[in-house]
């Protein structure tokens, strides 16, 4: 006999993958466009999976567009910031955690006080102060921003992990006569790989996907990085709905390796975070 | 067996739950003789501080100087290259709060904050009851179903005018197959554009609520829910005095943050309408930048940015005083 026992978890699953319909329909949507020949993809009756398939759209934005040039500026970009991210998150979270000096909450709320702080009030003298600086129309200028957004995160994430390492362990290397940057280097660095790696990353993609930044500190369309890159096309040229899902697509990539390889880890730590609040 | 027994055993059982103490930090006593202890506490010190110097630097050239210069931009008078400054006092600020312009603005920040809010609070509450339940795929559906959070905003943006594009749009086709409409429907045109926008938004965001309460439900203790079905506690019943209680504290938490976000965004609103058509979308983060990055019109800018901070400031602060008088009131906890 059926019991409700045993079909409640089959509706439930049914249930969930009709509402995550809502979130993996336009992507699936944005895919196929992607692959549809331009007279299927203005075609007045859409087509729910493509009936021609045709890598035209990506050749036309690998090699008939900028997307690589924009490409290579977000890269350059992503790079500084991570590993600006990881000196100076894995410092500030060693100093937090594990060294006593006065000031030392203060220096953990001005940071949480930075991350909550709304990025649009700093648009207007942040671009003054990079022209200022010399800085504006520059990949570092666009990369100094983007840490504003990536090093709470890491300061405080490396911070949690940081304590939960046994402080035996450096009460023991200093008995032995290890200074406290070398515990730092040897003990704490070494054992943290798993935590800066997820740093690395969240940096990583947080600076690849930022838009306002890169779009109010450069200038030249050669130092355009992909979000400001690609949101230009649909302003300034007829759109080509193939070739812009195909950017999206291309666009989205390191999202999606991101999640294949640290989206449980991700996400459990997000959540630990909102949790403490 | 009544709610008030349910309750009554779920307050034992949170009375007796164990305090965390401990911070970790490694005493200077471990090191022996007081005066080495002194001296390695000063290292202590001073490595500390040397080692938040970047952090602090950092800090203050990219947010607390900023915020300063802002202040003072928001009363000077320059023009478009900031050539000669002159002080302009209060001018900026009277001339935007007479202007009509800027309470419409406002009027659409409330409309799409409140609107962003309530259309991915209770979806994405929702969407963790039934993710926090146990089926074949759950665990995996927790964890993809951020991924579209960490889209590119632009990418998503572009997928979502895609789909409602008014001639050959997938939405325009579905909504006349089902014969709800014979014409297409504009979703950006000056009626719809908000609301499109709006729901866009939280398509991005149901998700990342979803997640975090679902975090929150997992942290649920076992013992309290056990207990609550002892004592005989239906499903609503044990969210109702059970659960509700204890992700509380984390959805006050989480939807302040929103509020704050969701107030201060720009780039969604940007990239699909660019405030328009007709501004119909500008809400006041679109119209510092337009004010200026098109208008090149820098003190009223930076006053507008000034006054967009005190409204969210103070909304904070009701916030905050309004949950703090709940939480006294219901005897100390939430």
């Amino acid at each position: 006999m059926v019991t409700w026992r045993k079909v409640t978890p089959v509706l439930l699953a049914v249930a969930t993958a009709l509402i995550t319909l809502v979130w993996v329909f336009p992507i699936y949507w944005g895919l196929i466009t992607s692959i549809k020949s331009l007279p299927e993809i203005m075609s007045a009756t859409p087509t729910f999976y493509p009936r021609t398939f045709t890598l035209e759209n990506y050749a036309a934005v690998l090699f008939g567009s900028k997307y690589v040039l924009y490409l290579r500026n977000s890269l350059s970009v992503a790079s500084m910031v991570v590993a600006l991210t990881l000196i100076i998150g894995a410092t500030t979270a060693f100093a937090l955690a594990r060294l006593r000096f006065p000031g030392r909450e203060w220096i953990g709320l001005l940071i949480l006080f930075v991350y909550l702080f709304p990025g649009i009030l700093l648009i207007v003298p942040l671009y003054q102060i990079m022209v200022r600086l010399g800085l504006y129309n520059t990949l570092v200028g666009i990369a100094l921003t983007h840490i504003l957004f990536t090093l709470p995160f890491s300061v405080w994430y490396l911070r949690v992990f940081f304590a939960s390492i046994p402080a035996e362990l450096d009460e023991l290397a200093q008995i032995e006569g290890a200074s406290r940057l070398h515990v730092l280097g040897r003990v704490y660095l070494p054992l943290s790989l798993p935590a800066l790696a997820v740093v690395a990353i969240f940096a990583f993609v947080v600076s690849w996907n930022e838009y306002m930044f890169a779009l109010i500190l450069v200038a030249d369309d050669s130092l355009y990085t992909l979000s400001v890159g690609i949101a230009a096309w649909v302003h300034h040229y007829t759109v080509d709905w193939g070739q812009l899902m195909s950017a999206a697509m291309l666009t989205i990539v390191p999202s999606l390796i991101f999640f294949g390889v640290l989206g449980g880890f991700f996400v459990r730590g997000l959540a630990e975070g909102a949790v403490k609040g | 067996m009544g709610p008030s027994r349910i309750r009554e055993d779920t307050r034992q059982l949170r009375a007796a739950r164990p305090t965390v103490t401990g911070n970790g930090v490694v005493s200077a006593a471990a090191y022996g003789k007081p005066s080495r202890v002194r001296a390695a506490r000063w290292r202590d010190a001073g490595l500390g501080y040397a080692l938040s110097l970047p952090a602090l630097l950092w800090i203050l050239t990219i947010t607390l100087y900023p915020i300063v210069y802002n202040l003072w931009l928001s009363v000077h008078e320059t023009g478009p290259l900031l050539q000669a400054p002159t002080f302009a006092g209060l001018r900026h600020y009277s001339a935007i709060l007479k202007e009509a312009e800027f309470w419409k603005s406002l009027e659409r920040t409330v409309i799409w904050t409140v609107g962003s809010l309530s259309a991915t609070l209770l979806p994405g509450l929702g969407l963790a009851l039934l993710l926090n339940q146990d089926f074949p795929g759950a665990r995996l559906i927790r964890t993809w179903i951020l991924l579209p959070w960490m889209f590119p905003i632009v990418v998503v943006a572009m997928i979502w005018v895609w789909l409602l594009e008014p001639t050959v749009g997938v939405a325009n086709y579905a909504l006349r197959i089902a014969g709800l409409t014979s014409q297409p429907v504009v979703f950006l045109s000056v009626d719809w554009a908000m609301v499109t926008v709006i729901l866009t938004n939280a398509w991005r965001w149901i998700p990342f609520v979803a997640v975090n309460v679902l975090a929150a439900l997992m942290n649920v203790p076992r013992e309290l829910e056990d207990a609550a079905k002892v004592d005989g506690a239906g499903y609503w019943q044990r969210f109702r005095f059970v659960a509700l209680p204890e992700i509380l504290p984390a959805i006050g938490v989480l939807s302040l943050v929103l509020l704050m976000w969701f107030f201060n965004m720009f780039p969604l609103i940007w990239l699909i309408t660019r405030g328009g058509p007709a501004d119909a979308t500008t809400i006041l983060p679109v119209a510092i930048y337009k004010t200026g990055f098109e208008l090149f019109l820098w003190g009223p800018s930076a006053a507008l940015g000034v006054i967009l901070f005190l409204f969210v400031a103070a909304m904070t602060g009701v916030y905050l005083t309004i949950i703090a008088r709940y939480r006294i009131g219901a005897g100390g906890q939430w």
